[in-house]
């Protein structure tokens, strides 16, 4: 229970010290009124909302969606667990630059919907609802941008979101069993299978969708400061749950922290329950640092798509990844943009070296050579999917990790099944 | 249907653990309740007393809605890898396990309904009485 506690503590300083920063940036009526015009703004890849709005409108939405995905948890009687963290954390980090309280709400109460369909609860599916908002674009796409007046356009999107939730959970379902938990953005595969249906329904209508590119390259200290930021809030929780005993904490932690290594965080890999929440917050930290200081040396703009993929990573240290098993797929990812002549700094391999360690699981089950040309082959075919569905997933890299998994398992099982036999 | 997929996801993944630790034998029983079932698995390697809390934790882990109707579907599928006890973990009410006199460990799993209580399980009364 302890140890339960010490998460919810971390989940309501990082969203309430985010609603602070936000409140803190500018003018607070300017910043309410950015954050307003932010849920009208279209939604899909890429969209910096940074770059739209500025920084305090996009905190506040940040904050918004953070207590969005929060409140649904307490709503589902759902512990703050290291999967919640992780679907958090993705909400959060992706309403940086898509997600908005407008068009996450519908695809939620779509999945809660579908749950209650087939006599479940809804805090059954209430992972696949958060999630699942990674299809909100398509919401913002029929509610603002096809044209339609707002009598029809607003409850069409509405609906649409629905139907999505709907259909949400028997996809992701089948998608897991694809890649077998290899890829840990499954509804990245799910929604963007369903993407592609979406985008080619508008593409046979006579309307194709392009993909956008709003992508900030201004310095913005305070959104530079946020996860090192996080990553304290991360060391306080450690030593706030015993005091007196810092020190004492703080090697727990530590020695925690050397189990997760050990782990291969195919899912689902909660370390929070498996091993300790204080553990896996220290992996959160070191995780979020690394990757930080990584961007930092490389100078990296930290922008809204950037800080999404960092927070994504570590919302994902409470629930797959992990220095070990990451480290060989981003290698890969290197390897394959410099080998290719992409250049490093432009949305898509910046973002698939962040993104791209969903294939953490093969790295960790299969070793560092598989994690390597998971890496090698993500950055590859992440490249070309983005178009398949015009920008409509958020979760673009989910979608290509899935593709990579898919392919990497089958071959591993092929080979391995064939060879016993 | 969907009790019957049950039984044959939990008894594979349950499997799939025991023979990883390539035993020479393997027992696997499975006892029908109208509100659950039991299994129970026994094999004949030796087991350490850590392993055995390992198990213990793996399966003891407590129960995860959110987890089990999603992540749990993995359940049973999955061969590539290894055999996950925390899958099984996530749809059991009771858990017991216990070395045995031959050297191999027994694993009882309860499983049944939100209502189904395993402490009032047939079973338990009818080994009782053997």
């Amino acid at each position: 229970m302890q140890g339960t506690k010490t998460l919810d503590t971390f989940v309501l300083i990082v969203v309430l010290g985010i609603l602070l920063a936000a409140m803190l940036s500018g003018d607070v009526v300017q910043t309410f009124q950015g954050f307003f015009r932010l849920q009208v703004t279209p939604a899909r890849l890429v969209s910096d909302f940074t770059a739209v709005e500025g920084v305090g409108p996009t905190l506040l939405n940040v904050a918004a969606v953070g207590c969005l995905g929060y409140l649904f948890l307490i709503l589902n009687k759902l512990q703050v667990s290291g999967a919640g963290l992780a679907a958090l954390f993705t909400m959060m980090g992706f309403s940086f630059f898509g997600k908005t309280l407008f068009n996450c709400i519908p695809i939620m109460l779509g999945v809660s919907l579908s749950a209650l369909i087939v006599k479940k609860k809804p805090r059954d599916y209430a992972l696949i609802a958060m999630f699942g908002t990674a299809m909100g674009p398509l919401i913002t796409f029929i509610a603002f941008e096809l044209g339609m007046r707002s009598i029809f356009a607003l409850p069409g999107s509405f609906a649409v979101g629905i139907v999505v939730g709907l259909v949400m959970p028997p996809i992701a379902i089948v998608m897991l069993r694809l890649h077998q938990g290899y890829n840990l953005y499954n509804v990245g595969l799910s929604t963007g299978f369903l993407g592609l249906f979406t985008a080619s329904i508008s593409h046979a209508a006579g309307a194709d969708i392009l993909l956008l590119t709003m992508w900030s390259t201004s310095f913005e200290p305070l959104l530079m400061a946020l996860v090192p930021a996080i990553a304290l809030i991360a060391l306080f929780c450690i030593v706030a749950e015993n005091p007196r005993r810092i020190g004492q904490s703080l090697a727990e932690a530590f020695r925690d922290f050397r189990k997760i290594l050990t782990m291969s965080g195919r899912l689902p890999s909660d370390f929070a329950d498996y091993v300790s929440p204080t553990g896996s917050l220290l992996n959160a930290a070191i995780l979020g640092m690394l990757f930080w200081l990584g961007l930092v040396v490389l100078g990296a703009p930290f922008n809204g798509p950037v800080l999404g993929g960092l927070f994504t990573i570590m919302g994902f240290s409470f629930f797959g990844k992990h220095p070990k098993n990451v480290l060989p797929v981003v290698c890969g990812i290197v390897v394959a943009i410099f080998l290719f002549g992409k250049d490093i700094y432009a949305p898509t391999p910046l973002l698939a070296i962040l993104f791209g360690t969903a294939l953490a699981p093969l790295a960790g089950e299969f070793g560092p050579i598989v994690g390597f040309f998971a890496g090698f082959l993500h950055l590859v075919i992440v490249d070309r999917t983005g178009v398949w569905h015009g920008g409509m997933v958020l979760y673009n890299n989910g979608l290509a990790a899935g593709l990579t998994a898919t392919l990497i398992v089958s071959i591993i099982e092929w080979y391995r099944s064939s060879r016993e036999l | 249907m969907k009790r019957h997929e049950l039984y044959v996801q939990l008894i594979s993944e349950l499997t799939n653990y025991i023979l990883q630790g390539n035993p020479k034998k393997m027992v696997i029983s499975l006892h029908m309740e109208p509100d659950g079932f039991h299994i129970a698995a026994i094999d004949d390697r030796p087991r350490t007393d850590k392993e055995i809390d390992e198990i213990k934790h793996s399966l003891m882990l407590h129960q995860r809605p959110e987890l089990a109707s999603y992540y749990g579907t993995l359940l049973g599928h999955d061969f590539l890898g290894s055999a996950r006890l925390e899958l099984i973990g996530f749809q059991v009410k009771g858990v017991k396990v216990e070395k045995i006199p031959e050297g191999g460990v027994m694993i009882n799993l309860w499983i049944g309904s939100e209502d189904f209580d395993p402490r009032v399980f047939t079973i338990n009364e009818k080994t009782k009485g053997a």
